[in-house]
């Protein structure tokens, strides 16, 4: 435990000190967080089941914390734990001011502005403690809720009672977000449970006595999966090519979802995004038309490397040429949920097909660029490699092709004879049964372009994946073979064609590059080997440059002194 | 005609990357377990090292972020005489004297970055003001290729000393990145334009204009992404980050490219190796590798691959820069709380902090 302590420790001075403007207070006992190290695993805290059914962490006293502040100022446990669930992930966050005019929120309630200071001044803490301490975040929030309750003489033992008083908390401007954070975060919560390592909320039979959101809802007129919360706050991009779409920023909200978009339709807010993803990507909103200019990164830009002052409402600049996705959370937390991750490379792979962008960390980077003299960086524990190849799976992007069976073994021996002389033709029935060419149906057949070898070749245009033509020869025992190729030269073969050659175990010995736009015709030297018995071979690969393609043609295996 | 050179097409073939794996046989060194560093402040050693360092002084909530500079056997920190408040370390060239910094200017408009070029005292040469101007890399002469987007989107630009500028690509997906050769003449850089980030070469032509792409020549080639291309000093290697083989790691290739080898595989629990520095003397890499939960230093050699320093200790190291002789290495770290910087002796592996601030001591350049 003292070294888990220690790590903690260490995790959260090292992001407040680092300047990255990220404050990870993660919570002793948090050990959600993977960790590969095998010692860590038998570190976890163990878990006790306490009567109530709860259970809770040893060491971690945040069910104690929620249960003091409960009974402290009359405001339900689980209501509490709930807010913290929703909006922080029971997390520790030390808000960013993402869009200007929007306090930052504090601490695993996400406190903002005025609700803090009031929360903080009820509860008898200093606004400072209140942001940072987790039992007075706590406190401050029960405070401020209990007051409310006061003001709004509302019954405190009906839960769904305090869907309005919660909801003033978490201010969020539009009415229709309100609902949806009510109904869809909030009692979803208290209606369905939490059972985590952080907390544990039970099961209530509830409903919050709170509008409902509309349920019709359009599609995003760029993305259908999307709910299209139309904003007013964008403009049109520059023409020309300083106008296209070249990029696409990823933020965090600082906040909830609903928080989020709502804020960014707000028409006096002045900010906004194309699309904003909720907490566990079963819901995208459009905000704004990717071919007009969304306002997300003028102001909310400049804020992560200015010290969080001086955020312009501006949107000018990066603006023009850029698509935003805003995502429910905090840059400050420690992970993402999968399914965030997941919905939001989904519609980077729909944004970056439709506007040619290349699906890159040079092209999708994140809105905190911590390192300006060279870095284009994630939050800290924003899945940054995972999300990239998501997006290129969601689009079909040629995945790192699949190993393929080495060539199998020789079902028998051959006589040891004289010099070891064999070719191995594109045209299998020219083959003897110690040589053999196999390709997959992906390359065709073709005698356009003379001087092949016998009757014809294989061709294949060049991409990402192997896919080997392989020309296989059985070697009866060890020898020094030089290795041939043949091939019928024209300008859009490959400058580059690899071969790759492997020895009679199956082993690679070797890649060489040919260049298929000369030398045709005629036997080319791939180079001499040292190969052991078995079935050796040489594959050619259309794993090169783009644009050509690559030749199988013949190749001679013929032994060396 | 036949080139038999040859590019590692990572993992064409099950046999094929078994047999790199385990012909990798570079003795992986077993990280050597260093105490944590944690001098006191009292331990502010002098000795007998040279120069100082720039770096970038962070006072979070407290104050601007401030350009500084410290000596490298240690004293007091002062500030650094030309560089705006703001700014960001980000280049030294060759001879140790010219420092290229990134300017954040806040406008009415917004976040933009600039280029300056410091070379002694009241020397600076700017470049235009833009939404992005980063990775600046000296060319011998003082001119310094860096990639930037003003009126368009990112691409290669030059600096010159006498203060000319001119955009050195033209490429609707972008160029990145650019790492110049230490004779000159040419860059390394970053493209996606043909499909996926790989790395170019390129001459640096006469004329104003753009270099065409049909003088470029690609250097990799794997599906992957392969980025932050840097030039060793003799110029004849290039060392580069790249995912092919799984997390992104350190690899070295020719300058004319060739098969990659992986430099230092990945220690356990690993997410990715960052921030790599070729040693001046051109016989060793260091780089920061980050875990989960902390980042350490290593330094590998290039003959056998193995650490000739590698911390274990807690918190994240970050950002290291070598001295001119190539014997020492000066890194950012929080292991000891604050983050600070610490000069670490390649041949003892010993680190001395030098300095004490409250805030983050960064982004690390050693001057002469």
């Amino acid at each position: 435990m003292m070294v888990v302590l220690q790590h903690r420790a260490a995790g959260f001075v090292r992001a407040a000190q680092v300047g990255l403007c990220v404050c990870v207070a993660v919570l002793a006992g948090c050990s959600a967080v993977a960790d590969d190290d095998v010692e860590v695993e038998s570190q976890h805290p163990p878990v006790t089941d306490l009567p109530s059914g709860e259970t809770q962490v040893e060491g971690f006293s945040s069910e104690t914390v929620f249960r003091d502040a409960a009974d402290e100022f009359g405001v339900p446990a689980s209501l509490l734990k709930a807010i913290a669930w929703v909006e922080t992930g029971a997390e520790m966050v030390e808000g960013h001011e993402e869009f200007p005019g929007r306090p930052a929120a504090y601490g695993i309630m996400a406190l903002r502005g005025e609700w803090l200071q009031r929360g903080a001044a009820y509860a008898g803490v200093s606004p400072e403690v209140a942001m940072h301490d987790l039992e007075a975040n706590v406190r401050a929030a029960a405070a401020v809720l209990s007051q409310l309750a006061d003001e709004l003489t509302i019954e405190r033992t009906d839960l769904g009672a305090w869907a309005e008083v919660a909801v003033i908390v978490a201010d969020i401007p539009d009415l229709q977000g309100r609902a949806q954070w009510v109904h869809d975060d909030l009692f979803r919560v208290l209606q369905d449970g939490v059972v985590t390592e952080q907390l544990s909320i039970d099961a209530h039979d509830v409903q919050p006595k709170f509008a409902v959101p509309d349920a019709s809802s359009a599609s995003g007129p760029d993305y259908a999966d999307a709910i299209w919360r139309p904003s007013p706050n964008y403009s049109s991009r520059s023409s020309g090519a300083h106008g296209d779409v070249q990029m696409l920023i990823i933020h965090s909200c600082e906040g909830s979802y609903a928080g989020c978009w709502s804020w960014l339709k707000n028409s006096a807010s002045g900010v906004s995004a194309h699309y904003v993803v909720n907490g566990t990507g079963s819901e995208v909103t459009q905000l704004v038309k990717e071919s007009k200019k969304a306002w997300h990164i003028g102001a909310t830009y400049d804020c992560w490397l200015n010290d969080g002052t001086a955020c312009s409402l501006s949107g000018y600049g990066s603006n023009n040429f850029t698509v935003g996705i805003e995502h429910a959370g905090y840059a400050s937390q420690s992970s993402w949920s999968s399914g965030l991750i997941h919905a939001s490379a989904k519609l980077s792979c729909d944004i970056t097909a439709a506007h040619g962008i290349p699906r890159d960390k040079y092209h999708i980077v994140s809105h905190g660029q911590l390192q300006p003299y060279n870095r284009i960086d994630p939050g800290p524990n924003w899945p940054w490699a995972e999300y990239l190849e998501l997006v290129g799976n969601y689009c079909g992007d040629a995945a790192p092709p699949t190993p393929e069976d080495p060539p199998e073994e020789p079902p028998e021996q051959e006589d040891p004879s004289g010099d070891f002389s064999v070719i191995v033709d594109s045209n299998n029935n020219s083959n003897d049964a110690n040589a053999s060419c196999e390709v997959s149906s992906t390359w065709t057949g073709s005698s356009n372009v003379s001087g092949y070898y016998n009757t014809g070749y294989w061709w294949r245009s060049t991409g990402p994946s192997s896919d080997l033509a392989l020309f296989k020869a059985k070697l009866d025992s060890g020898r020094k073979i030089e290795v041939q190729a043949w091939w019928s030269a024209a300008q859009d073969r490959s400058p580059d064609a690899p071969f790759i050659i492997f020895d009679g175990d199956g082993s690679h010995l070797d890649t060489v590059y040919v260049n298929q736009q000369q030398s045709g015709g005629q036997w080319v030297s791939l180079g001499s080997y040292d190969m052991k018995a078995g079935w050796i071979a040489a594959g050619l690969s259309r794993w090169t440059g783009a644009g050509y393609v690559v030749v199988a043609d013949a190749v001679r295996f013929i032994e060396v002194p | 005609m036949m080139r038999a050179c040859v590019a590692l097409l990572a993992a064409a073939v099950a046999s094929a990357l078994a047999l790199i794996g385990g012909a990798r046989a570079a003795p992986l060194a077993l990280p050597m377990a260093l105490a944590p560093v944690n001098v006191p402040s009292s331990a502010l050693a002098a000795s007998d090292v040279e120069g100082r360092i720039l770096f970038v002084h962070d006072d979070g909530e407290h104050g601007p972020r401030r350009v500084m500079q410290v000596p490298a056997r240690g004293g007091v920190s002062t500030a650094y005489p030309g560089a705006l408040v703001g700014s960001f370390v980000a280049a030294v060239d060759g001879s140790r004297s010219r420092v290229a910094l990134i300017a954040v200017d806040q406008g009415e408009h917004g976040r933009r970055e600039r280029l300056r070029v410091l070379a002694g005292v009241g020397s600076v040469t700017e470049g235009p003001l833009g939404l992005r101007a980063r990775s600046p890399s000296f060319l011998p002469d003082g001119d310094v290729v860096y990639e930037g987007a003003f009126e368009r989107f990112v691409d290669i630009h030059l600096l010159r000393s006498d203060g000319r500028h001119r955009r050195l690509t033209a490429e609707r997906s972008g160029c990145f990145e650019p790492s110049a050769h230490p004779r000159g003449g040419s860059i390394a850089f970053v493209s996606s334009r043909d499909g996926d980030p790989e790395i170019y070469r390129a001459p640096i032509t006469e004329g104003t204009g753009p270099v065409g792409f049909a003088s470029w020549r690609r250097l990799t080639w794997s599906a992957g992404t392969d980025g932050s291309p840097t030039w060793s000093a003799d110029g004849r290697h290039i060392a580069f980050i790249s995912d092919r083989a799984g997390v992104p790691a350190v690899h070295v290739m020719t300058e004319m490219g060739g098969r990659p080898r992986m430099l230092a595989a990945p220690g356990d629990g690993v997410v990715e190796q960052r921030d790599l520095r070729w040693s001046p003397r051109g016989d060793s890499v260091a780089f920061i590798e980050r875990m989960r939960e902390r980042a350490r230093l290593r330094v590998v050699r290039l003959s056998d691959g193995r650490d000739v320093v590698s911390r274990n200790g807690p918190g994240t190291d970050q950002t290291p820069a070598w001295s001119p002789d190539g014997e020492h290495v000066v890194f950012a770290s929080n292991s000891a709380g604050d983050t600070e910087l610490y000069r670490v002796a390649v041949a003892t592996g010993e680190p001395t902090r030098l300095t004490t601030m409250t805030g983050a001591d960064w982004l690390p350049l050693w001057l002469r």
